[in-house]
C-alpha cells in the first residue's frame, strides 16, 4: 500500500474483496466444525453425563465390609462393549451409612484394589495407597479416593454416576462443585 | 494488528519461501478473453474434493465401521452430536456436487478443445479421476450400510459377475466373501481411503486454453496456432 497514493487500483479492490470472501465461507465452515469438535463438551454442560444407577440391593454388601461391584455407565453406546460397565469399592459402615469409592486412583486413574488382610486400597502402577475410609495414606495421589454420593432407595443402594473422575472434575468432588460457583 | 501479522507472515516466509511462487502464480498474465467463469470448475472440483477430506475426517471420528454398528452410528451422529447432521448432510451433498461440476468441466473442456495436443494426457489423467470420483461417491454411500447399500452392492457384485471369465472371482472380491456382509464393509472402507488418497493427485494446473504456455519467452503473446492465437494477451493488471 502506498501512503503517497490514496486510489485504490481496481486490481487491488477485486483481490480484497476474494480474500474477504473466502475468508467468510471460510468462517461459515469454520464454526460448525468447530461446535461438532466440541460436541463433547457442550454434552457435559447439558444435560450432563451423571444420573443415580442401582448397584443392586442393599443386602449384598455386609455391614463392616468393602466390595466390588460394577454398573453399566448411564451414557453408553451400544457398540462400548465391557467398557461401559464400571467398577467401584462399597464400603458398608454401618446401617444406612455407606461409602462408594472410584475405582480410579485419584493419582492418574489406575484401578485401585481393596486389600482386607492389610486394610488399603492400594494401586499398582505408582504405589499409592488409601485406608478404609479412602483417605490418603502414602503414594503419590494428593488426596483420598473419589467417592461417589450415594442413596438408598426401596431396598437399593443407588450411587450418582457416568462420569470418569479426575482431579479436577465435578465427579470428584462427590458431585459437588470442588470451586465456589 | 496488520503490521504484526505480516511480520509473523515474512517470517514463516524467509524461511519457506514460498510466497514469490504463489504471487508469480496468482500474478500471471492470462488473455482477457480466458479470464471467463468457464474455466472456474476445475478450481470448483478441487475445491468440493477438499471439503470432502475435511468433512471426511471429521464423520470417521465417530463411524464404526462394523456391519452391525454403521447404521446405528450414524443415528447417533445424526441426533446426538451437535451439528453431527450437519457435517454428515455437507458430505453427502458435497459426494454429489463433486460427480456434477467434474461432470460439467469435462463438458466444458470437450466444448473448449482443450483435449488437444499437447493436453492429451491432461484429459487421460482427467478421464481416471472421473472415474475415481465414481468410485469414491459409490463406496461412500455404500459406509452408511442402509436398504441403499445393501440392494447397492447386489447390483455392484451382479454388474461384475457379468464380466467374462473372471466375473465370479471379481464378485467375491468385491464383497469381500461369500455374501455381502462385515466383509464387504471393510474391503468398500478400505477402497474408499486407498481411492481417497490417490485422489490428491486431482491437484493440477487449471487449463486456461489449449496451447503452449504464455511467458516471457512468448512475450506475454500466445504462440501462434494455439488456441488463444487471435487474442491479444494483455494482463489483467492493465
Amino acid at each position: 500500500m502506498s501512503t503517497t497514493s490514496m486510489t485504490v487500483s481496481r486490481r487491488t479492490f477485486l483481490a480484497k474483496l476474494g480474500l474477504a470472501f473466502n475468508a467468510l465461507v471460510g468462517g461459515v465452515l469454520a464454526v460448525p466444525i468447530v461446535r461438532y469438535l466440541l460436541s463433547p463438551v457442550a454434552r457435559e454442560r447439558r444435560p450432563g453425563y451423571e444420573s443415580w444407577v442401582s448397584l443392586g440391593p442393599v443386602e449384598q454388601f455386609p455391614v463392616g465390609e468393602t466390595r466390588f461391584a460394577t454398573y453399566r455407565n448411564p451414557v453408553v453406546s451400544p457398540w462400548d462393549g465391557e467398557t461401559a460397565s464400571i467398577g467401584c469399592w462399597v464400603r458398608h459402615v454401618s446401617g444406612d451409612t455407606f461409602q462408594v469409592f472410584a475405582v480410579n486412583c485419584a493419582h492418574l486413574g489406575c484401578p485401585v484394589r481393596w486389600f482386607a488382610q492389610s486394610g488399603l486400597f492400594m494401586c499398582p502402577c505408582h504405589g499409592g495407597a488409601y485406608y478404609a475410609d479412602g483417605s490418603r495414606a502414602s503414594g503419590p495421589p494428593e488426596r483420598g479416593l473419589f467417592e461417589y454420593r450415594y442413596a438408598i432407595d426401596s431396598g437399593h443402594l443407588l450411587i450418582k454416576a457416568g462420569e470418569m473422575p479426575t482431579p479436577g472434575s465435578l465427579a470428584a468432588a462427590g458431585g459437588e462443585q470442588p470451586w465456589p460457583a | 494488528m496488520a503490521g504484526l501479522i505480516r511480520a509473523l507472515g515474512d517470517w514463516v516466509d524467509e524461511r519457506l519461501r514460498i510466497g514469490s511462487s504463489i504471487r508469480q502464480t496468482l500474478e500471471h498474465p492470462v488473455p482477457r478473453q480466458t479470464a471467463s467463469w468457464f474455466y472456474v470448475f476445475g478450481s470448483a472440483a478441487l475445491t468440493v474434493f477438499m471439503l470432502q477430506i475435511v468433512t471426511g475426517i471429521l464423520l470417521a471420528i465417530l463411524y464404526v465401521p462394523s456391519a452391525g454398528e454403521a447404521w446405528n452410528s450414524l443415528q447417533r451422529l445424526n441426533h446426538d452430536v451437535e451439528l453431527g447432521w450437519f457435517i454428515r448432510a455437507l458430505h453427502g451433498w458435497g459426494s454429489n456436487f463433486m460427480l456434477a461440476i467434474v461432470l460439467i468441466h469435462m463438458v466444458q473442456v470437450f466444448m473448449f478443445g482443450a483435449y488437444k495436443f499437447p493436453r492429451e494426457l491432461t484429459w487421460i489423467i482427467g478421464v481416471v479421476l472421473l472415474l475415481v470420483t465414481l468410485g469414491m461417491a459409490f463406496t461412500g454411500q455404500v459406509l452408511r450400510f442402509d436398504q441403499d447399500a445393501y440392494w447397492g452392492l447386489g447390483i455392484g457384485a451382479s454388474i461384475a459377475s457379468r464380466i467374462p471369465i473372471a466375473g465370479p472371482w471379481l464378485v467375491s472380491l468385491l464383497l469381500g466373501g461369500p455374501i455381502i456382509a462385515g466383509a464387504t464393509l471393510h474391503a468398500f472402507l478400505r477402497a474408499a481411503r486407498v481411492r481417497h488418497s490417490g485422489a490428491a493427485d486431482r491437484v493440477r494446473r487449471r487449463p486456461c486454453a489449449a496451447g503452449a504456455e504464455r511467458s516471457e519467452s512468448t512475450s506475454g503473446r500466445c504462440p501462434v496456432g494455439s488456441y488463444g492465437a487471435r487474442a491479444t494477451c494483455r494482463s489483467i493488471t492493465s
